[in-house]
């Protein structure tokens, strides 16, 4: 019976495609049209249509926190780009063992749990901890867990974890251009400084867009940094969609509430993704 | 001679980039090798009368040895059944057609786009009816599905394995599970190992789904355990140290061998854009 060959094939992984990813989503928004009491037996009980994300849409801590994100955002997105950059021309450049043993090096801290990162970085950041003693030493303000600094805490933290992972993608990009072209550059001429502008950012572009792409959408899910952070210093609870999230859910006893914030979330990530798969496939 | 000073310099820079990706990680191992009483009167950063004490003690008088066999036990499974998984769905996708393939496809393309942080919370709230909360089975299910292990194993199926071979082995008569385990197989094994690693290493560093699903400490994952250590605070802070610091040490040791003994099967699965759980 070779033409029900593939139905036996592909019906394992599509059922769990469909229980623990399907299900879910749409369980979720299902939920987020209640408002179920505290102890209420079921939580499909008080419908209330559009009024949790009525709610969502006027509640300050969640926008508070948005905004807080944007921020990070906007300083992690360029400090990230250029750094896996420069690092990624630096290792294309040395094909040898410094090369090999740099690439280990950059890569190595996405080997290392987040949370675990976060817990060594936090402890660093303490009085008596190394970024502390160094901090102060430099006359700069060391407390990296005041409320006003976390955010530079965390900072750090993202790009320590995610430049190694990017510095890999773009290897993988610069491996991937002809060398054709980089023998008429030299036929022309052209300096270094030269084949890097135009040649090796051009052909990279798209790779620059992926990148972006991932670290917008991977800001917003941040929830294991802050998680741990909030125990060493105050991060504010709706610092993060996935941390009010959880807040929500665990402190406030709200689940169909959460189920509304977790579904904007889902859909706006959807939505960056969407945008910047395209990209990259029409370029592909 | 400008071009063998911007040389030294770029060399400079990334002498100094090294160490930054290195400090926390030697400062872990440094103070581990510390008593909690020296831990901070001590440099930071140089040994001062190293002892294993810290792994001896946390190893035996906490959790911590549940935690990580809990870990590799769990990433494991998920690895293995995640794994399979997408081999046999990139398998048909791949190399049979069939009506409603490309709606399938498409499926898969829109999974791949959805985080599985993002439905962290969805998955925990329908698990609770679905009686997995608080098993081994509420994390190994969830984080075993991989679209992106299926997108990847299409793509693997459609450039790497050659018809004639398939054909041929149907031509001696073999059943179509015959060829997928004896022919498709054998040409998906280091695919199956690049997908292996990403769910694998995906799993290993989850936190928020345990965090939501695991309410019993003995069923803790390593980070889960860490973490909780640090939030319930401890009335024996030696041992809080002790848990922490050697608990981050073996994790890092262990994801290290992985990752520089798996180098080209991580990357392989990097370049088509592999994204971390």
């Amino acid at each position: 019976m070779p033409k029900l060959a593939h139905i036996l094939f592909l019906l394992p992984f599509f059922a769990f495609f469909t229980v623990f990813i399907i299900v879910p989503v749409a369980y979720t928004f299902a939920l987020s049209f209640f408002h179920a009491a505290p102890a209420a037996s079921s939580l499909f009980t008080n419908y209330v249509g559009g009024a949790q994300y009525a709610r969502a849409a006027t509640d300050q801590t969640f926008w508070h926190g948005y905004e807080s994100m944007l921020y990070l955002t906007l300083l992690w997105l360029p400090i990230m780009l250029v750094l896996s950059f420069v690092i990624a021309l630096f290792l294309d450049s040395r094909r040898g063992k410094l090369g090999a043993i740099g690439k280990v090096v950059v890569f190595l801290p996405y080997g290392v749990p987040t949370v675990i990162g976060t817990l060594m970085w936090g402890y660093m950041y303490t009085p008596g901890g190394p970024i502390y003693s160094f901090l102060s030493f430099v006359h700069l303000s060391p407390n990296l867990l005041a409320p006003n600094a976390i955010i530079y805490a965390m900072l750090n933290i993202i790009i320590w974890e995610w430049v190694g992972y990017n510095v890999v993608i773009l290897l993988a990009g610069l491996n991937a251009v002809p060398t054709t072209l980089y023998d008429a550059a030299r036929l022309d001429g052209a300096s270094p400084w030269q084949v890097v502008r135009h040649i090796k950012f051009p052909m990279l572009k798209k790779y620059f867009v992926f990148i972006s792409m991932l670290t917008i959408i991977g800001d917003q899910l941040l929830f294991n940094e802050p998680f741990v952070l909030s125990n060493l210093s105050s991060v504010p609870f709706g610092f993060t969609p996935n941390l009010y999230i959880f807040h929500v859910t665990y402190f406030l006893d709200e689940f169909n509430y959460a189920a509304a914030i977790a579904f904007v979330l889902i859909a706006i990530s959807l939505v960056v993704a969407a945008v910047g798969v395209r990209y990259f496939w029409k370029e592909n | 001679m400008k071009r063998p000073l911007s040389n030294t310099l770029a060399v400079v820079v990334m002498a100094i980039l090294a160490a930054y990706f290195l400090l926390p990680i030697w400062w872990a191992l440094v103070e581990s090798t510390k008593l909690y009483a020296a831990a901070f009167s001590t440099n930071p950063l140089w040994f001062s009368n190293p002892t294993f004490f810290n792994f001896v003690y946390a190893f035996t008088q906490s959790s911590l040895l549940l935690w990580l066999a809990n870990s590799l036990i769990e990433s494991g499974l998920a690895g293995i059944l995640g794994a399979l998984l997408a081999a046999m769905a990139g398998f048909a996708l791949g190399k049979y057609t069939f009506r409603g393939r490309h709606v399938l496809t498409l499926v898969v393309a829109v999974g791949l786009m959805i985080p599985s942080t993002a439905i962290a919370f969805p998955t925990f709230v329908l698990e609770q009816q679905l009686g997995l909360v608080n098993t081994y089975q509420g994390v190994i299910f969830p984080t075993a599905v991989s679209a992106f292990g299926t997108y990847f194993m299409t793509i693997y199926a459609q450039e790497s394995i050659p018809k004639e071979v398939l054909d041929a082995a149907r031509i001696d008569g073999a059943s179509e599970w015959q060829v997928f385990t004896s022919v498709a197989l054998r040409y998906f094994k280091p695919a199956i190992v690049t997908i292996f690693i990403i769910i694998f290493a995906g799993t290993w560093n989850n936190y928020l789904l345990p965090l939501f699903v695991l309410r019993n400490a003995s069923l803790y994952m390593l980070p889960q355990g860490l973490a909780s250590v640090l939030i319930n605070g401890s009335t024996f802070p030696n041992l809080q140290y002790a848990i922490q610091l050697s608990g981050s040490v073996v994790t890092i040791l262990l994801m290290v061998g992985l990752f520089i003994g798996l180098e080209k099967y991580i990357e392989a699965g990097l370049g088509l854009g592999a994204v971390r759980g």
